[in-house]
């Protein structure tokens, strides 16, 4: 039987569940299986050498032993994550499994004994088979319980790079559904009905969208995903990708049959190289299962996938800037209307849709509307990935269900004691804003730029979280500087406002050169410009960046006004972040001339011989407070 | 060079522009002056105007880049974890500025916004190779190594 076979057996013929590769057929064998949860981000953590050294220890002692790689449960701060399934005994999962720990690991757990406690992730409970005493359940851990994981698995025991066990979980059940049973104009109301709205940042409704796509009866149509995620400090993309290609495959499809659309294009950002990897051999698969390609199952319907790999530019996640790359010009947004929808992709109509809102939608229509509106809260249905990141705990890749408050998400995600110490939240990267302590009781829903409720801003999910040790003036600076580098130049509001806005943090997170009134009334100046400028972006820029762009710092200064005084006035920067506000130097009479400091100044900006005073060069200085950790006799000052 | 020029199809369409931009970088590690001039007279295309188009986005160099491609991240979980310090470091160290390469052609420095390992931030990144949890000793280890 080829693959084409098998998928019309399955997904047409028989109303019985996938039987031929059965989900836990590798929980089952009667061999110790080893689950590799491999992502980009237990990449960098390590894995691979984990990885070769098992197979190392498994040739040096000749055992029978499978290993299986699949995808990463999202929680970094365990990386790298390998699970041990022994015959008789459930899988246990061990964190932080180092290269140079796998033969002592190994050894200890083959034999039926528990490693240190330290490996101990957690281990997921059956009946079936004996339970490791004193480990956790999986689904008992905070960090798991506070999420809701609707469009990802909690843990993937299984390859996220074969069809046939992406058939085992419904896969391609609501494609097949939407080719037999329902018109386009169908599908788009299911999507209506289910109030889904974009993932991305806009939080438009996709069926609307989807809707005007398909009244347009300009041919052909484009659907298209896009993941060019660069929002600093958000992965969700990425990990969904890499966890499930065939997921995004089958709301690709689905979409493009909505809107009548015969080529479905993914743009995924060139540095995601093990997403692409994973999404060439998914595509390649589906191609091969028969269901994409020409006439799909003898329903007359044509349907082509196609990968376009991003040469990387922030704007490009702006849906008409990304058209314009795809077009091969600059990537420039459009000012809109005519929206995509009407005229997108070489002037036809076309849809721009977010990795994790097509990741919704596969579900949505198997199950119903009304099962999507289960979870979540009026007007901000299902769930919404957060990239968690910063002082925290236990950073990682978190769905939340909407409605949650950001108490609860960081009383999960920290321990006890760093709750307390936190400052502020960061929700949204560069088009986001802060939230403060006080307003942590709100809850995360989507906000509406008219109808504002609150000061969330979901932007692509990144969550960051503050604490003492950073300064908001830095962190504004540092998202305007990333803003300055983005802007696509096209528009005045948003090219000149980011750089002037950037111009006037940076003065005043830096020592003035001299003590004149003019530097003075300058740095003073500053504040209130920052507020007008700011509105005046909102409201003139062409596209997301440059209007959201100055809510980072319209929250800063409704929440830390304290704290942009202190710069100003004081010349000062509690966390100690704003370097060039302070300035080194040695005080002669407490110096001995030791050489201490010297030694430990990467800067060589420490001057003098032996057992006489040093000196500080300031010009040379990077005020890495090296010399100040260093010094025994406290002759170095901060000023 | 003339080898792949002769490989494109006669007639090279606009959005198949940046698709042999990225192949050719790929191949030869980065958009060659020449190239440039001899593609647009293949595409018809103004050498100015896809210099512009490939000037725009930052996966393209004009330059040769070094034998070690030194990337720190400059993402927001690596910045509040104090990877401008390990930026600062650097450049003081090797007087290289984002985008720059050392005389002797050894190392390029190229900031990135991020890698994507933000649990265990900051990271950087040589070649293949990552380094996470990067303290400044760490860097004055790995600069030490690249030398």
């Amino acid at each position: 039987m080829t693959l084409k076979d098998i998928t019309y057996n399955y997904l047409f013929k028989s109303t019985e569940l996938f039987e031929l590769n059965k989900l836990n057929r590798d929980v089952n064998l009667d061999i110790p299986v080893v689950f590799a949860f491999r992502s980009t981000c237990s990449i960098i953590a390590g894995i691979d050498d984990t990885i070769s050294y098992i197979e190392k220890y498994i040739n040096e002692n000749s055992i029978n032993i499978k290993i299986v790689e699949t995808s990463c449960p999202g929680l970094c701060s365990f990386d790298p994550v390998i699970g041990v399934k022994i015959p008789g005994r459930t899988l246990i999962l061990l964190k932080n499994l180092y290269y140079y720990e796998v033969f002592s690991v190994f050894d200890s757990i083959l034999n039926h004994f528990l490693p240190d406690t330290k490996f101990l992730l957690a281990q997921i409970y059956d009946q079936k088979y004996n339970s490791w005493p004193e480990v956790p359940d999986f689904f008992s851990l905070k960090q798991v319980k506070i999420q809701k994981r609707n469009i990802l698995e909690p843990i993937k025991t299984y390859s996220p790079i074969s069809i046939t066990d992406y058939f085992a979980k419904n896969g391609f059940k609501g494609f097949a559904k939407v080719l037999t049973k329902l018109t386009p104009s169908e599908v788009c109301s299911i999507i209506e009905n289910s109030e889904l709205k974009g993932r991305g940042g806009g939080g438009f409704f996709t069926g609307k969208k989807w809707r005007k796509a398909l009244e347009n009866n300009n041919n052909p149509k484009y659907f298209i995903c896009n993941a060019d995620e660069s929002d600093p400090g958000s992965v969700a993309g990425r990990i969904l990708i890499e966890t499930d290609p065939f997921k995004l495959i089958e709301g690709m499809l689905i979409g493009a049959y909505a809107i009548n659309a015969s080529k479905a294009i993914i743009y995924v950002r060139n540095t995601y190289k093990l997403a692409i990897e994973r999404l060439k051999k998914a595509i390649e698969q589906t191609k091969s299962a028969g269901l994409s390609g020409d006439d799909i199952f003898g329903s007359g319907i044509n349907l082509s996938i196609e990968i376009v790999t991003g040469p990387v530019a922030y704007v490009c996640g702006e849906e008409t800037a990304l058209i314009s790359s795809l077009e091969g010009s600059r990537g420039m947004p459009k000012p809109k209307p005519p929206y995509p929808s009407d005229k997108g992709f070489l002037e036809k109509p076309t849809i721009v849709n977010n990795v994790e809102t097509i990741f919704n939608i596969p579900s949505i229509i198997l199950y119903g509307a009304e099962s999507f509106k289960q979870t979540g809260i009026k007007e901000s249905f299902g769930t919404k990935l957060f990239t968690i990141s910063g002082k925290v705990d236990y950073p990682g890749v978190y769905e939340i269900e909407l409605g949650t408050s950001i108490a609860d998400v960081l009383s999960a995600v920290c321990d006890d004691e760093s709750v307390n110490s936190i400052k502020a939240v960061h929700i949204g990267g560069p088009s986001g804003g802060f939230i403060h302590p006080d307003k942590f009781y709100e809850k995360l829903v989507f906000n509406d730029s008219k109808n504002k409720s609150n000061d969330i801003w979901f932007g692509a999910g990144s969550f960051v979280v503050l604490n003492k040790s950073n300064c908001i003036v830095d962190v504004c600076k540092y998202f305007l500087d990333f803003d300055v580098n983005e802007s696509c130049g096209k528009c005045i509001p948003c090219r000149e406002g980011t750089r002037v806005l950037y111009d006037i943090l940076k003065r005043i997170s830096e020592r003035p050169p001299t003590n004149s009134k003019h530097e003075t009334l300058q740095r003073f100046k500053g504040v209130t410009q920052l507020e007008e400028i700011a509105v005046v972006m909102q409201e003139t820029s062409l596209c997301g960046l440059g209007q959201n762009a100055p809510i980072t710092i319209i929250t800063g200064l409704k929440y830390f006004r304290d704290e942009f005084e202190e710069h100003i006035y004081e010349k000062k920067c509690d966390a100690g972040v704003c370097r060039d506000l302070k300035l080194y130097n040695i005080n002669i009479d407490n110096c001995v001339g030791c050489g201490l400091c010297v030694k430990r100044c990467p800067a060589d900006a420490i001057i003098g011989s032996l057992h006489t005073a040093h000196f500080i060069v300031q010009e040379r200085c990077i005020k890495c407070g090296n010399c100040f950790k260093a010094c025994k006799f406290n002759a170095v000052n901060i000023i | 060079m003339e080898e792949f020029l002769n490989k494109l199809p006669t007639s090279v369409s606009k959005t198949e522009l940046l698709r042999i931009l990225q192949e050719f970088q790929d191949k030869y590690g980065y958009l060659d002056n020449d190239f440039i001039h001899e593609l647009s007279k293949k595409i018809g295309i103004q050498p100015g105007k896809i210099f512009g188009i490939a000037s725009f986005y930052s996966q393209f160099r004009f330059k040769p880049s070094g034998k070690y491609i030194v990337n720190l991240c400059s993402g927001v979980a690596c910045h509040i974890n104090s990877s401008e310090n390990l930026i600062n470091v650097f450049t003081k160290l090797t007087g290289l500025k984002d985008g720059e390469t050392s005389a002797d052609g050894k190392i390029t420095l190229e900031l990135v916004p991020c890698l994507g390992g933000c649990a265990n931030s900051p990271v950087v990144k040589v070649n293949d190779k990552y380094y996470t949890k990067v303290t400044k000793a760490d860097l004055l280890k790995i600069i030490q190594e690249l030398k």
